[in-house]
């Protein structure tokens, strides 16, 4: 060539590679434009909620600490208290006072030792007759349990104390049980002090002051006089915590768990392993397909149906209900008397069942003994097991699909060697198949509990309880195998449907909105976790399995 | 020149002959296959066809021939490999292992299976530690004592022609092996239940030449021991190590003879032709 061709002057003298200007180009560009955009989008949107969630939860959060945490919902009170007015409160729960109440000016603050006049007495051995209720304040100031020897009929109970007990009341609370319950004389009454710390205070001016409902009890019975006539205001759920629907949703999703992975992974096992390509297997696939479009309301209903009311339970004491009861073999313990008051039992002996119904619905009993073990399908009642048993209906098709893909992912190879190697079907299965699939088991079925733990619909016919004082695991009475029957047929709280309580159902006020913000934010964190827990816990798993 | 090709194309499309030849073959007998026809699509169509043959003890025998040709399907026959297919069975015929016949109503087929062993073509030893492959078979069979487990590995590993290059790294993972490595850890799971027949599908076909020389040496060497069953797709690699050699050609046997007879003077003209490389 006899010239350089002039490229700074004229770029496309000679360059074979230069782009073209085409319409192909611009269609290329704005493609990707698109894709920018959606992606961005999908980003805007999470970042929105999270970002609302975080910016309304956060200062709830901080205001109230750990206890958002530690305790459960309770109603607000709020007491217009007018300025100069000394109250005195326990000490605790002035802290709580001063916590709730930053803006406050609290006066004149001491601490105060308060004398308590109690009485310590002691409860000879005997048989004793009295109300039923007075029985349980005597077990809990002795710290002892009764027998209970029989009822009677105006709610009295005739107990028996075997050995002598010790026990301390407040002196009022002496006096007045001594006056109701004249059958049993308590020995050796001795006065005793205990000094109670308290602190006083008064308000600087007047004064809106939140409390908890206990404190808001606690601070009128000590300061009757000076709390006589102020306005209260009270606001359900806007206090305390989310303990009991924490508490609540974990158990729900725990038993959800258990049920769902045992059945979904047995019934995928089979369908990928076991079962013969053909109609049978295109029935179930196509069952379970439509399993996972039904609405979530429906299954609300549809567990209400199934385990609340008709789910199968071996009792030998039978609701008074009407059901169907097969019965099984002779029970040769009653129930003690104590069972009897607490559960509302009628002991009838030998009757036919449905004549022991009758007998127990006109005595108003809740439910009967007449000596004999029953398959009844009376229902579990609304339950913790009923509501877990639900969400595991709701996530079973979630997981038979993720547990088919993983099995579906080990190499046939394996099945093969472990077979050639003289194992059986399901020690093959067992050994080479399933420990290389749980990863992706577990992942994808973590993810899909997460997504029903947030369910409300299907617990709110099954297993919620909107208020509830106790723990499920206090308050049973039971031992051993009793106890584990009673804790599962609790209700329990829940988060999703206190969420929809405080945002829904009552009304709204300044006050419910931090509780609801509050709530939202910390079952947004436990869902993270939950997700957090899965990419874990896949991660754990790969690393150790390798392959 | 027209005419010769005739000739010759002419001897390719005629019929195999009814009775296959067998020849010299001594040694006391571990597989009897008498009349043996097999069909994937229950009995429509039939993709072995009445093979009868015996495999002697203690000696290498290989199954040559074409893709195609239902080597491997037969050879997944000895141990009922095929049963995990549904419409798969055996239309005639019968096999007989160490005199009893594997299709009988009394035989487990999990005892067959270890017995007769299988080596596959694509190594798959499970996703675990080398110690615990090669335990694998024996904790299945219920072996829970640790040093006893550790023999057993120990023994199986050393008659792979494996354990000096992995004594020190048992408890490694075995995808840290080559693939030969791999290959020869499969063995050594194999012969960890010491079974009486090692069933081997094309086993040196996914290594290299050099693992493929240390794997044909352990087959030598695991000839004093074991009944080999080895199915390739080289002939030179039939002609090394095998004893006899069995040649397949569309579902039947064509030829079965000693391997030095079959390579040097085999009786069908098929034979001579696949050798020779005409075909296949």
């Amino acid at each position: 060539m006899t010239e350089e061709p002039d490229t700074a002057r004229n770029p496309d003298a000679s360059n074979p590679f230069l782009a073209h200007k085409s319409s192909l180009r611009k269609v290329e560009f704005f493609q990707r434009l698109v894709l920018w955009s959606s992606t961005w989008f999908v980003l805007l949107i999470a970042g929105i909620i999270f970002g609302t969630i975080a910016v309304r939860g956060v200062p709830v959060l901080m205001k109230y600490g750990s206890s958002f945490l530690t305790e459960s919902p309770e109603t607000l009170f709020v007491l217009k208290v007018g300025a100069g007015k000394t109250l005195q409160v326990p000490t605790e729960d002035f802290s709580r006072l001063e916590r709730s109440n930053p803006q406050t000016n609290f006066k004149d603050v001491q601490e105060l030792g308060v004398e308590r006049a109690r009485t310590s007495f002691v409860v000879p051995e005997g048989n004793y007759r009295l109300k039923v209720g007075l029985v349980r304040d005597l077990e809990v100031v002795t710290g002892a349990k009764f027998k209970f020897l029989e009822k009677h009929e105006n709610g009295e109970v005739t107990i028996e104390v075997k050995k002598k007990q010790a026990g301390v009341m407040d002196t009022p609370e002496f006096t007045s049980f001594q006056a109701e319950a004249p059958g049993v004389t308590l020995q050796n009454p001795k006065p005793v002090t205990v000094i109670d710390s308290r602190m006083s205070f008064a308000l600087g001016e007047k004064a809106a002051l939140e409390m908890p409902s206990s404190t808001a009890f606690t601070i009128k019975k000590l300061n009757p006089e000076a709390l006589k006539d102020v306005h209260e205001e009270t606001h359900s759920y806007s206090a305390g915590g989310v303990l009991g629907p924490l508490v609540g949703t974990a158990l729900l999703v725990i038993i959800c768990m258990v049920v769902a992975l045992f059945v979904g992974v047995a019934a995928s096992v089979y369908l990928c392993e076991y079962a013969k390509q053909g109609s049978f297997l295109n029935i179930v696939r196509l069952a379970i397909l439509n399993l996972a479009g039904v609405p979530s309301i429906v299954f609300g209903l549809f567990g209400l149906m199934l385990f609340v009311f008709l789910a199968p339970k071996v009792t030998n004491v039978v609701a008074v209900r009407d059901a169907i009861r097969v019965p099984l073999w002779p029970s040769f313990s009653e129930p003690s008397v104590r069972q009897q008051i607490e559960r509302d039992i009628l002991v009838v002996k030998g009757e036919p069942v449905k004549e022991a119904i009758r007998l127990a619905n006109s005595s108003r009993s809740k439910a009967v003994w007449n000596g004999r073990w029953y398959l009844s399908f009376e229902g579990w009642g609304t339950c913790m097991l009923a509501g877990g048993f639900t969400l595991a209906v709701m996530v079973l098709p979630v997981i038979i699909t993720a547990c088919e893909e993983s099995l579906r992912a080990v190499p046939k190879g394996y099945r093969e060697a472990s077979l050639a190697l003289g194992a059986t079907k399901w020690e093959s299965i067992r050994t080479a198949v399933l420990p290389y699939a749980m990863p992706g088991i577990l992942t994808a079925s973590v993810l899909g509990i997460t997504r029903v733990a947030g369910e409300t619909a299907p617990i709110m016919f099954t297993a919620a309880l909107a208020e509830r004082s106790l723990l499920p695991w206090e308050g049973i009475n039971r031992s051993g195998l009793g106890w584990l029957f009673d804790f599962l047929s609790q209700s329990v709280q829940a988060l999703p449907y206190h969420i929809y309580t405080v945002a829904a159902r009552i009304p709204q006020s300044e006050y419910t909105r931090p509780m609801q913000d509050g709530a939202v934010l910390v079952f947004m964190l436990f869902v993270m976790s939950f997700a957090g827990l899965s990419v874990w816990l896949r991660v754990r798993m790969r690393k150790k399995l390798k392959w | 020149m027209v005419i010769e090709m005739n000739q010759e194309t002419a001897t390719l499309g005629k019929e195999t002959p009814d009775e296959p030849v067998i020849g010299r073959i001594k040694g006391k007998t571990m597989i009897e296959c008498n009349d043996v026809s097999f069909s994937y699509d229950n009995g429509k169509t039939n993709t072995l066809d009445h093979i009868s043959l015996d495999i002697p003890e203690k000696q290498v025998t290989a199954f040559i021939g074409p893709s195609g040709c239902g080597k491997s399907t037969f050879l997944r026959c000895f141990n009922r490999m095929n049963d995990l297919i549904d419409s798969a069975r055996i239309t005639s015929g019968s096999i007989n292992i160490m005199g009893q016949d594997i299709h009988a109503p009394e035989v487990d087929v999990i005892e067959l299976r270890k017995q007769v062993g299988m080596v596959f073509q694509k190594y798959n030893p499970f996703p675990k530690s080398i110690y615990e492959n090669v335990s694998y078979g024996p904790r299945i069979q219920g072996v829970r004592d640790k040093k006893e487990l550790d023999a057993i590995v120990e023994r199986s590993l050393k008659g792979a022609a494996l354990w000096d290059e992995v004594k020190d790294r048992l408890n490694s993972s075995a995808f840290g092996l080559s693939g030969g490595q791999q290959q020869r850890l499969c063995i050594a799971r194999a012969i960890a239940v010491q079974p009486h027949v090692i069933l081997m599908d094309e086993p040196c076909s996914a290594l290299d030449p050099i693992a493929t020389a240390k794997v044909e040496e352990l087959i030598m060497e695991l000839r004093e021991k074991y009944t080999i069953v080895i199915v390739t797709h080289s002939m030179q690699q039939a002609s090394r190590i095998s004893d006899n050699t069995a040649f397949f050609y569309l579902g039947k046997l064509i030829e079965y003879d000693t391997t030095k007879t079959l390579f040097s003077t085999p009786s069908q003209k098929q034979t001579e032709d696949y050798i020779s490389g005409r075909f296949g």
